[in-house]
């Protein structure tokens, strides 16, 4: 009986999958979903949720699923909780980690600066548009993983901030 | 002529290899190194590396295109648009290799480039412009002076403007000298001219632009106008034809006008005569653009006419034969970009994992992509446009919303949910929108997912990781595409998201 955890859009939904005969059935969210799916050509899934059936199409990248669903496109990640049951789905927090590949145009940090909320901190450049990654709340930087001219990964940690209030976070 | 280079990439490039092909004329392609599988090179006839990803280097490097060309033997070039395709200088530099260039003459660029100078052409030849002021070589006292006796709210404008760089709105006189001197500074990074001019600001206005076609001997066509207030980030994104504010007495007014601007400025070849259009039907001169635009298939759905072609045969020193037709029934245009409207349309390059585009009567897709192609990152996120045509309106938007539904790109994030909730709006269906609409009626959107979906997701996932119990025989990760890693080698580092 896998659990796992599903990340849509930034909402993180855990679910229990076990198999009951020709069903699955999901547990998420105290609602007990009943699917019916096979495989009608690689890519291409038949699904049967509530009585209604279905053809989803699925592609993956890493941890990375991208579903077509009635018109809908939607990317999730999922991250199987047996495995690594206390890792978060980022490794860094969301807002300090790069929102799209792309390459580093400016630092505006160093490590030890204090910060404040909204300012910020790197900017990378990508499909001819910036993109400025800034603090999300007051703090100390106490890291910085990217120089300028570096090409970074969606979902890469560029900077660590420390939470206000910790030792190192000390006025002056 | 015999043989075309395409300075370009993406799916304008694939649509010019189309019409020269179609035409007899072999189509020449360049690329840079993170293009070198894209679809516009492997639908030519050949193809030239014309250096690394940064366009620079590339798309922009005028003596590596000419170099292309004289290395092909080709004996014509067509810019496309974007890149150098409104650049004086790159069309002056084919025509001193002794090679066509694909539109209008270096001066005619040059002239119609300077808005200043083209404002003036369109005052002396009497076509309205938006109240101002164009001085030439103007001092900051000056354009104090004359702002003064315009009022406020006004635009501060760059000479050498465009894409709203160099632009400032100015609501009080008090902010004006801060205002022109950062115009000034990004006019002179931007277009390298620090010449201003002073335009009153008009709210609520609707941008319309009329495709016309000019050929070497006088003959001047009009065909139409498109209606291109829907925009994100003061670019369009939806486009169509013909506008559903426009009455046959203005269209009339504004063909006059178009082809009249364009016979003063000695056009030669497609070009776009952009209007602002008040709620009382006054229109005002804006600006031309001297290329092939992105939305030039709803005027070729609705007009009958191949535009491309045209192009091609008007640079051959054809004429224009007969007449336009008129326009028939309704075309409409989205944009597919790779980005995140839930997160204000951050860029999202990576591969092209699977893909599916739409079909059926009246529907026309233009791609640059294809599957197990990587989108780069060098470059601008459209990856294709979808025009819907039908006859009317209503049925056309019916169309391009069972497009939309049914067009599958997985692997980078797109507008695809985005521009389906677009055609929901009553905004858009009752054909209101201005320039301002995306700002107005869709701030802060986000998709709207079904409580399923994170019970597929987890289904599927479990089910293709083996985990599971299988049936039928049992299920692989072959069911599900994956990157293939031919196709992802690059200077990208892999793996860093958890490094």
């Amino acid at each position: 009986m896998p659990d796992l955890s599903v990340r849509l859009d930034g909402r993180v939904v855990r679910c229990t999958v076990e198999c009951a005969g020709e069903e699955f059935l999901v547990h998420a969210e105290g609602v007990t979903h009943r699917l019916c799916l096979s495989v009608v050509e690689p890519g291409v899934f038949r699904v049967q949720v509530a009585g209604r059936p279905r053809l989803i199409r699925v592609a993956r990248d890493g941890d990375r699923w991208f579903l077509h669903i009635d018109g809908q496109t939607i990317e999730s990640q999922i991250v199987p909780l047996d495995d690594a049951p206390v890792r978060p789905a980022h490794p860094v927090q969301d807002d300090l980690a790069a929102p799209m590949p792309g390459g580093v145009t400016q630092v505006l940090v160093r490590a030890g600066d204090a910060v404040r909320t909204g300012q910020a901190l790197v900017i990378i450049e990508a499909m001819k548009m910036e993109h400025v990654i800034r603090a999300p709340r007051d703090g100390r930087i106490h890291l910085v993983h990217v120089r300028p001219g570096d090409q970074v990964e969606a979902g890469a940690a560029v900077a660590e901030l420390s939470p206000k209030g910790q030792p190192s976070d000390e006025p002056g | 002529m015999r043989k075309v280079l395409i300075a370009n990439r993406g799916e304008v490039a694939v649509r010019i290899i189309r019409a020269c092909r179609e035409l007899g004329l072999v189509a020449v392609a360049v690329y840079s190194e993170v293009d070198r599988d894209a679809p516009h090179v492997r639908l030519a006839d050949e193809a030239v590396p014309i250096g690394p990803a940064e366009p620079q280097e590339s798309y922009l490097h005028v003596g590596r295109l000419i170099g292309a060309a004289r290395t092909v033997g080709a004996d014509a070039v067509h810019p496309g648009y974007g890149f150098l395709s409104e650049s004086a200088a790159f069309a002056d530099a084919v025509r001193e290799a002794s090679l066509v260039f694909v539109g209008p003459p270096a001066e005619v660029i040059a002239r119609l480039g300077d808005k200043i100078e083209a404002r003036r052409l369109m005052e002396r030849t009497g076509i309205p412009v938006v109240p101002g002021w164009n001085g030439i070589g103007a001092t900051d006292r000056a354009l104090m002076q004359a702002a003064a006796g315009i009022g406020t709210p006004l635009l501060v404008k760059a000479a050498g403007g465009g894409g709203g760089r160099g632009m400032r709105l100015v609501e009080r006189l008090d902010d004006l000298p801060g205002a022109l001197a950062a115009a000034r500074r990004e006019a002179r990074a931007a277009f390298g001219s620090s010449d201003l001019y002073l335009e009153r600001y008009l709210p609520d206005v609707r941008h319309i632009e009329i495709q016309v076609l000019a050929d070497q001997h006088g003959t001047i066509w009009d065909l139409g106008e498109r209606e291109c207030s829907v925009q994100r980030r003061h670019q369009k994104i939806i486009e169509e034809a013909p506008s559903p504010f426009v009455t046959p007495a203005l269209r009339a007014r504004l063909g006059e006008a178009a082809t009249g601007a364009a016979a003063a400025a000695g056009y030669v070849n497609a070009g776009s005569v952009e209007f602002l259009v008040d709620g009382a039907e006054r229109f005002y001169f804006l600006e031309v653009n001297t290329r092939l635009q992105v939305e030039h298939p709803v005027t070729e759905m609705v007009a009958g006419v191949d535009l491309v072609k045209a192009q091609l045969r008007i640079a051959a020193g054809d004429h224009l034969e007969g007449t336009p037709v008129g326009t028939r029934g309704h075309a409409i245009e989205c944009r597919i970009c790779a980005e995140d409207p839930g997160r204000d349309f951050a860029p999202s390059p990576g591969p092209i994992l699977a893909l599916e585009e739409p079909a059926g009567p009246g529907i026309r897709v233009d791609s640059g992509v294809r599957a197990g192609w990587r989108v780069p990152v060098a470059y601008d996120p459209l990856l294709a446009k979808v025009i819907a045509w039908d006859r009317t309106r209503a049925e056309a938007i019916g169309r391009m919303a069972e497009a939309l539904r049914t067009y599958v790109i997985l692997g980078v994030r797109t507008n695809l949910d985005f521009l389906q909730d677009v055609l929901k709006t009553a905004t858009f269906r009752q054909g209101k929108t201005t320039t301002r609409f995306v700002e107005r009626d869709l701030a802060g959107w986000q998709p709207t997912i079904q409580a399923e979906a994170a019970a597929i997701a987890a289904c599927v996932a479990t089910w293709s990781d083996g985990s599971a119990p299988t049936r039928e025989g049992g299920v692989h990760a072959r069911d599900v595409p994956s990157p293939d890693p031919w196709e992802t080698i690059g200077h990208w580092r892999m793996g860093t998201r958890d490094a």
